[in-house]
């Protein structure tokens, strides 16, 4: 017993490179400087606390972007093995900021307007980015538990943040109480895997050598499956979504719709792609169905709904269902196209939140579809980019929604099984589904007469920032996809 | 092979987004610069098509090649090129988006927003017929969409913003098995010397490997798929007969001049579709099918024209007839070279039924649109001796209305006759129903002739104003050319004679191959 002490400690090497976790030192770094920083500030010099938010997160994706063009094929483990940092990761995590970058700029503004006290609320937004790069990161099962938990934590209270709203609090109760089912699971999951391998590492594939019991690690991978198909909001453990996106404040629901969404998707890749590939004949039955259920329910249920911002949180449903696609496929092309997929979802999402985020923010407006009536007659530019962002949702070219769906159906199909062509045949189906509801905003937009005059809408410096980067971003993956080849070139595994 | 090293396809496309951009920046009240901007930007493209039109050589493939790669990592290409079939396309195109254009300068009801989306509208259209990547095809025709759902949507009749819905439902709807479809050739594009997957949606290359038997087109079964999925997707658009329900909904809900590219270009794509792509990359689904478009052109050329005969409405009318017509098309197309290589007969007779349809169904949803403002009804029973009082417009209407019921000497006979004596060639029963339908047409047209422009003149009617002078400008070019080619078909057969004899040459190979692969 001692002996095997003493080789585990002579084998155990921590092995840190702090250049390539520049990353997570700067978000995590900054986190905590925002919170300590925050109560020493008053009146104007807290808008210092915003400032310095989106500063540390650009300086993050540049500090990934060197990371990327000095160490090509970078493939490093830290910490022991619990910590993967390669190519793919990387690039996970340069999703996740642009989706934390583009909720900065919207939120500013619209704090205001809605009267919530800004302070926590950056610095939740960077430990909830810890948190999601952790997870891209994982190279241990309980590191991926880990950064899942400090990502649902500071979503719990992000969703709660405005906290003389009923609808938050109700929105903040049910994602934590359902979040933390969840995390349970995941939980149990891993320690049924652990129990039937022996590890919890999910650096390489598990042999089929080391499976002490199948049935333990069927029964932990499913329970996986359940704790991350709730972060993913995969149907049937979808029922929190409609309520918490709606309940919250909608600039939270725009960073809760991308950044953790794409996170829970990289544990999903990393659990199942490469440390449960001897379960894949298991595995992409039950996702195949999931897959199929969520993106059908997602449509038909955002197909009834009456506010635009319900709408989203259940067409984001149906999106997962998109990626989910890639898992069912399970090649390295897949991983590729989920990520690429994940990219598009993120600007064009976000874009058409802050859209959203713009039409609320006026006086005694809110987000049902009647508030957009005339909007596109009062505001042209604003309502050809809403329109863009809606048909890229929709999966329409030359936009990234459609580069995006490409590329999934096209890694579905190259795998050449009959099953995942009537997969795509599905999507596909379903993606028409999608139109008419992304279609009726527009329809609302232009086509509907408003009640009264257009109330003016307001015109912030972070809100038309956010609007270029995701516009740009949803044109030009859809256009002209080559100069994101990087992208496209790199794969998991 | 001739090609320009000015980049003239590419120019002819997109000139109109200038236009466009120029537009966003002028007020809406500026009515009378918004119509010359759009008028030139619309201009330019017709100018362009009449000097490739010029330029053309009938015998040298496809010409005016543009080639560049645009995402190299999945082997996609901006590709454009122009044959014979693509070629009389994109000036019809052209000259219908331009007439159009004028013929829309009525509108004041956000005029601007009008011409920006009728502009986008143009780009997508004309690039549909120039693109020889089947990606970069499925992006033209999928952008063609959304102007198209704005313009009915907008500017349409009280139904309008259901008839926009409906219409884009049930293309995309189509569309998106042309992309399943798409993604299946992608996989299974096989080099012929190496055998090994070489990723492409290259239209000449995937019809070269059809016709010598490479990679999936060895394969029935999934030939058959993929030929299904394509067919539906240009049924759609056609509209062939159990698709066509949309059609009636988006002509008499669209305003006049979207009707004209409507049926004039969009109609057209479905079958320019058939033959640029399911016939020279599928030609063993199209042999197999041919029977099969057979009895659907002849039933939507029947059922076409007893749903016009019943109808109240003059543009419901015109838009049933479009159903019967564009069925001549799919029977023309079906007989496509049962009788050896040279035998094209018939798939001329349909190229001469696109470009004719064109011209003259254009025509008439003008003449229609040029009532119903003045009269602002299109009841046929409302009307009665107008030749009296407005014996141009009468005679106008008549020539187009004889030109589309086949009258001998206009461009109709011949697309008829050509399908005709294709046709009976192949199916002498079903070639016969056919030809029963010219006797509908002639029934519904003369009828309609009849109790709108002859009989007791209805003085309610008795300050109706004659045709102007820029609603005339707009059809005059439709009848000169409908005349020429009714006395002249060689002005057209030339183009496409060598094109069709090489598409005709392609299926045969194909077929054979497939035929004598499999048994």
């Amino acid at each position: 017993m001692q002996e095997s002490v003493k080789t585990i400690l002579e084998n155990f090497s921590l092995n840190i490179d702090l250049v390539t976790l520049m990353p997570e030192i700067i978000i995590c770094g900054m986190a905590l400087l925002t919170m300590i920083l925050e109560p020493f500030l008053k009146g104007d010099s807290r808008k210092v606390v915003m400032h310095l938010t989106w500063l540390s997160i650009v300086a993050a994706l540049i500090s990934i972007y060197s990371i990327w063009t000095s160490q090509p094929n970078l493939q490093s483990l830290q910490f022991a093995d619990a910590y993967r940092i390669d190519s793919y990761s990387l690039l996970f995590k340069a999703v996740f900021l642009i989706g934390s970058l583009l909720t900065v700029f919207i939120s500013s503004n619209f704090l205001k307007f809605k009267n919530v006290p800004d302070g926590e609320f950056y610095s939740l937004i960077l430990f909830a980015t810890f948190g999601m790069m952790n997870m891209a990161s994982a190279g241990d099962l309980i590191v991926l538990f880990i950064g899942l938990e400090i990502m649902s934590l500071c979503l719990y209270v992000l969703a709660g943040i405005l906290r003389r709203s009923v609808y938050a609090n109700e929105a903040s109760l049910k994602y934590f109480l359902m979040g933390a089912f969840a995390s349970g699971f995941l939980m149990f999951g891993i320690a049924f895997i652990y129990g039937a391998t022996g590890t919890t590492s999910i650096v390489d594939v598990i042999q089929s050598s080391e499976i002490l019991s199948n049935t333990y690690l069927i029964i932990g991978a499913a329970m996986v499956m359940i704790g991350l198909g709730f972060k993913v909001g995969a149907v049937p453990f979808h029922m929190w979504i409609p309520d918490v996106y709606t309940g919250s404040i909608t600039n939270v629901t725009a960073f809760m719709s991308a950044g953790p969404k794409a996170a829970a998707f990289a544990a999903f890749f990393q659990v199942f792609i490469v440390a449960l590939r001897p379960l894949q004949s298991e595995i992409e039955v039950v996702l195949w169905i999931l897959s199929a259920l969520t993106m059908t329910l997602g449509n038909i249920l955002a197909i009834t709904q009456n506010d635009v911002k319900r709408m989203l949180a259940y067409s984001s449903i149906s999106h997962a269902g998109y990626v989910l696609i890639a898992l069912v496929a399970f090649t390295p092309a897949a991983t590729t196209a989920g990520l690429y997929y994940l990219l598009c979802y993120t600007v064009m999402n976000i874009g058409a939140f802050t859209v959203l985020i713009m039409v609320e923010a006026r006086e005694n407006s809110d987000t049902n579809f009647s508030s957009f009536a005339g909007m596109g007659r009062r505001y042209p530019f604003l309502g050809i980019l809403l329109t863009i962002f809606m048909i890229s949702l929709a999966g329409f070219p030359p936009t990234a929604g459609f580069m995006g769906k490409f590329l999934v159906f096209k890694s579905a199909i190259d795998t050449g099984s009959t099953s995942l062509i009537v997969l795509v045949v599905l999507a596909v189906v379903n993606s028409l589904v999608s139109v008419y509801y992304y279609l009726r905003v527009v329809v609302v937009m232009f086509m509907v007469e408003p009640e009264l005059e257009y109330r003016p809408i307001n015109f912030a410096t972070g809100i038309i920032a956010a609007l270029v980067i995701s516009m740009g971003g949803t044109l030009l993956l859809g256009i002209y996809p080559q100069i994101f080849a990087f992208f496209l070139n790199t794969a998991l595994i | 092979m001739e090609s320009f090293s000015f980049p003239i396809l590419t120019l002819m496309i997109f000139i109109p987004i200038i236009g466009m951009l120029i537009l966003a920046f002028l007020k809406q009240s500026q009515l009378q610069a918004i119509r010359t901007v759009s008028a030139v930007f619309s201009g330019i493209p017709l100018v362009l098509a009449v000097v490739l039109l010029a330029n053309y050589d009938p015998g040298g493939g496809f010409q005016y090649i543009e080639k560049v790669s645009w995402i190299p990592s999945l082997n996609i290409h901006y590709f454009l090129g122009a044959d014979g079939i693509s070629m009389p396309m994109l000036v019809l195109t052209a000259l219908l988006s331009f007439i159009s254009i004028i013929a829309s300068f009525g509108i004041v009801h956000r005029a601007k927003e009008y011409f920006i989306f009728f502009l986008l509208l143009q780009v997508g259209m004309m690039g549909v017929f120039a693109a020889l990547d089947f990606f970069l095809f499925y992006i033209f025709w999928e952008i063609m969409l959304v102007p198209m759902y704005f313009l009915i949507g907008i500017w349409g009749g009280p139904r309008k913003i259901y008839a926009a819905i409906k219409f884009f439902l049930y293309t995309l709807f189509g569309s998106i098995f042309m992309l399943v479809g798409i993604l299946v050739l992608y996989f299974f594009a096989v080099d012929p010397s190496t055998g090994a997957n070489i990723y492409t949606l290259d239209l000449t290359i995937l019809a070269q490997m059809a016709q010598n038997g490479d990679g999936l087109f060895l394969r029935e079964g999934l030939q058959l798929m993929v030929w299904m999925f394509f067919f539906i997707a240009f049924a759609i658009k056609v509209p062939v007969w159990p698709f066509h329900t949309w059609l009636p909904d988006a002509h008499v809900e669209a305003p006049t001049a979207v009707s004209v590219i409507l049926a004039g270009v969009l109609l057209k794509m479905g079958t320019y579709g058939l033959l640029r792509i399911s016939f020279p990359i599928l030609p063993y689904g199209t042999d197999y099918f041919s029977n099969f478009m057979a009895v659907l052109g002849v039933i939507g050329i029947i059922y076409g024209a007893l749903v016009s005969m019943a109808q109240k409405d003059l543009k419901k009318l015109v838009a049933y007839s479009s159903v019967s017509h564009m069925g001549y098309c799919l029977l023309g197309m079906s007989v496509f070279s049962h009788f050896g290589k040279e035998f094209i007969v018939g798939i001329s007779g349909c190229m001469f039924q696109m470009i004719s349809h064109g011209l003259i169904t254009g025509a008439l949803f003008l003449l229609v649109g040029v009532i119903y403002d003045r009269a602002h009804t299109r009841e046929i029973a409302a009307f009665g001796g107008l030749w009296t009082k407005v014996p141009v417009y009468g005679s106008l209407m008549t020539f187009f209305c004889m030109a589309s019921l086949g009258l001998p000497g206009l461009s109709g006979f011949i697309s008829e006759f050509l399908i005709f004596v294709g046709g009976f060639a192949r199916y002498k029963i079903l070639t016969g129903i056919a030809v029963l339908g010219v006797v509908l047409t002639a029934g519904y047209f003369l009828r309609m002739i009849q109790k709108v422009f002859l009989g007791q003149f209805n003085i309610k009617w008795s300050d109706l104003t004659e045709i102007n002078f820029r609603e005339i400008f707009t059809v005059t070019p439709l009848a000169i050319l409908t005349l020429l080619i009714g006395i002249y078909p060689r002005a057209l057969s030339y183009m496409m004679d060598d094109t069709l004899i090489d598409l005709s040459n392609r299926i045969i190979d194909g077929v054979n191959i497939v035929k004598g692969i499999i048994g």
